[in-house]
C-alpha cells in the first residue's frame, strides 16, 4: 500500500445481546391452548384456518383462539401481546402474501 | 475531542477507498469522502453536541445513532459541517411512532425517506427549493440526503439486498433532500401550519413512494389544476388506497399563482383533493378492495361504498409549494402506514 490515511467506522453499534430463554414447554399436548395470529397479510387467515383443521384432527388440542394484528407493517400491539400471553400456551404467527 | 469509532487504515487512492467502503457494505456505489478524524471532529463541533450523545437506536439492528456516528456518515457523504443540525433533527424526527420507522426500514415497498427543510436554514445552507430541486446539482440537497441514507443503512443496518428487502428500491434512496419554496406563495409554510414560527428552521421527514408528475399547462383556472392533481392521487393499487395514511402534494409555483388568483388556500385545497381524489371502488381488483376494507374498517366496512379516500382524513394531505417555473405539480404517495413528522432545528447552541 502506498500512502495511507485513517478513517472512522460508520457502522452503528447495536445493543449488547441479551440471553432470551424460550418459553417453558408443556409436558403434554393434551388440552393446550393454541393461539393463531393473523398478521393481516393476504391469505394468512386461510393458512391459519387450514392449520387449525390439520392440527385438530391430529392432536388433542384444548382450544384454538384466533387473533389479528392492526396491520402487517405496524408493530404488534402491547395489549394484544399481553392477551395472548394470558390466553395461550403457544402462538403460531402466519406471515404469507 | 475523543472519538470512539473503530479506526481503519486505508489507501489514500480514491478508487481503493471506494473498493474498501463497498466491500464492507457502507457505501452507495459512488465515490465517498474519507471520514478522517479531523473531518468527523469538525462535523461533531458544528452539531453543538458531545460526540457520545445518543439520539436513539435505529432499526433493524438498533445501532446507536450517536452524534459521532451521524458525523462519520455525514463526512463520508460529502456534507459541510454546517449541515449537521439538519441531519440530527431528521434523525430525531424518524423516532416519532407515527412515522413507523420499523415498518419503513423493513418493507418490500419502494420507499425513500425524504427530508424537506423549512425556514431560514434553506438560505443559509443553500438548499435548493426551486428548479430541479429533486435532481442533481446542489451540494446541500445531494449530500444531506445521501448522508441520511448512509445513516439509515450503516447505523440502522438496512443493507440493500440483505436486511433492506425493497423489491425495486427507489432512485431517492441515493439522496432525497429538498427545501420548501416558501417565497412562491402567500400561504404559511408547512412548519408554520404545524405550529412553529416563520423564523424557525425545521425539517419534515416523509416515507415516500416514487412521485407522479402532474402536467397541466392547459387549465386556466385553479379548479382545473386541482382536478388534474386529484386524478393523479386516485390509484387503486397504491399503498394509500389500501392503507390510507398520508399523501404528499407539492404545488409548483405557476399552479400556485392560479390558485391564489382564484382565491384558493391550503384548507380549501385539501378539502377539494380529499373528495375528488377518492378512488372509485370499481377500479380496485376485488381481492385488493377486500384487503382495504379489512385494514380500514372504520371507513370501509360498508356495503354501499362507492369510493375510497386515499388518506386517513383531510389533514393527512401534506401540502407545500416547491419547484421552479413550469405548469406542473407533484403527487407523492407514501408508504401508507406512516405519517410525516416536522421538527424544529435547535440552533440554541449557537447562542
Amino acid at each position: 500500500m502506498g500512502n495511507t490515511l485513517v478513517i472512522l467506522d460508520p457502522s452503528g453499534i447495536p445493543p449488547p445481546l441479551e440471553k432470551v430463554r424460550p418459553a417453558a414447554r408443556p409436558a403434554s399436548r393434551e388440552g393446550i391452548r393454541l393461539g393463531l395470529l393473523d398478521n393481516t397479510k393476504p391469505n394468512s387467515d386461510k393458512l391459519l384456518r387450514r392449520l387449525e383443521e390439520r392440527l385438530s384432527g391430529k392432536y388433542p388440542i384444548g382450544s384454538f383462539t384466533h387473533y389479528r394484528k392492526g396491520g402487517s407493517a405496524l408493530p404488534l400491539e402491547e395489549d394484544l401481546i399481553d392477551r395472548m400471553a394470558e390466553e395461550c400456551d403457544f402462538v403460531v404467527n402466519a406471515v404469507p402474501d | 475531542m475523543k472519538l470512539a469509532s473503530v479506526r481503519h487504515e486505508v489507501a489514500e487512492s480514491p478508487l481503493e477507498l471506494l473498493e474498501y467502503v463497498m466491500e464492507r457494505g457502507w457505501g452507495d456505489g459512488l465515490p465517498v469522502i474519507p471520514p478522517t478524524e479531523e473531518r468527523v471532529a469538525a462535523m461533531v463541533e458544528a452539531s453543538g453536541r458531545p460526540p457520545d450523545e445518543s439520539r436513539g437506536r435505529i432499526p433493524h439492528l438498533f445501532g446507536d445513532a450517536t452524534i459521532e456516528k451521524i458525523a462519520v456518515n455525514a463526512a463520508m457523504a460529502g456534507c459541510r459541517p454546517e449541515y449537521m443540525p439538519v441531519l440530527v433533527t431528521a434523525v430525531d424526527a424518524i423516532f416519532d411512532p407515527i412515522y413507523n420507522l420499523p415498518g419503513v426500514q423493513g418493507t418490500t415497498n419502494c420507499i425513500a425517506q425524504l427530508i424537506v427543510v423549512h425556514g431560514p436554514a434553506r438560505g443559509a445552507l443553500e438548499i435548493n427549493c426551486k428548479e430541479n430541486l429533486f435532481g442533481q446539482g446542489w451540494r446541500a440537497n445531494a449530500t444531506i440526503g445521501r448522508a441520511f441514507r448512509f445513516i439509515l443503512q450503516n447505523i440502522g443496518g438496512a443493507k440493500p439486498g440483505d436486511t433492506d428487502r425493497s423489491t425495486f428500491g427507489h432512485q431517492g434512496k441515493f439522496s432525497s433532500c429538498i427545501g420548501e419554496n416558501e417565497e412562491a406563495s402567500p400561504w404559511p409554510p408547512l412548519h408554520v401550519e404545524r405550529g412553529l414560527e416563520r423564523a424557525d428552521s425545521a425539517v419534515t421527514v416523509i416515507a415516500v413512494d416514487p412521485h407522479i408528475m402532474v402536467n397541466d399547462a392547459a387549465s386556466t383556472d385553479g379548479e382545473g389544476v386541482l382536478q388534474s392533481i386529484a386524478s393523479s392521487m386516485m390509484q387503486a393499487g397504491s399503498n394509500n388506497a389500501l392503507f390510507g395514511g398520508e399523501m404528499v402534494v407539492v404545488l409548483g409555483p405557476e399552479h400556485v399563482d392560479m390558485l391564489v388568483r382564484d382565491g384558493w388556500d391550503p384548507p380549501r385545497i385539501r378539502a377539494f383533493l380529499y373528495e375528488r381524489g377518492r378512488v372509485p371502488t370499481f377500479l380496485f381488483a376485488p381481492a385488493n378492495l377486500e384487503r382495504a376494507r379489512g385494514r380500514r374498517d372504520d371507513l370501509l366496512a360498508r356495503e354501499d361504498l362507492e369510493s375510497v379516500p386515499v388518506v386517513d382524513d383531510v389533514d393527512s394531505i401534506c401540502l407545500f409549494v416547491a419547484g421552479g417555473l413550469g405548469k406542473h405539480s407533484l403527487v407523492i404517495p407514501t408508504f401508507g402506514n406512516t405519517h410525516s413528522v416536522t421538527r424544529k432545528i435547535d440552533y440554541s447552541f449557537n447562542g
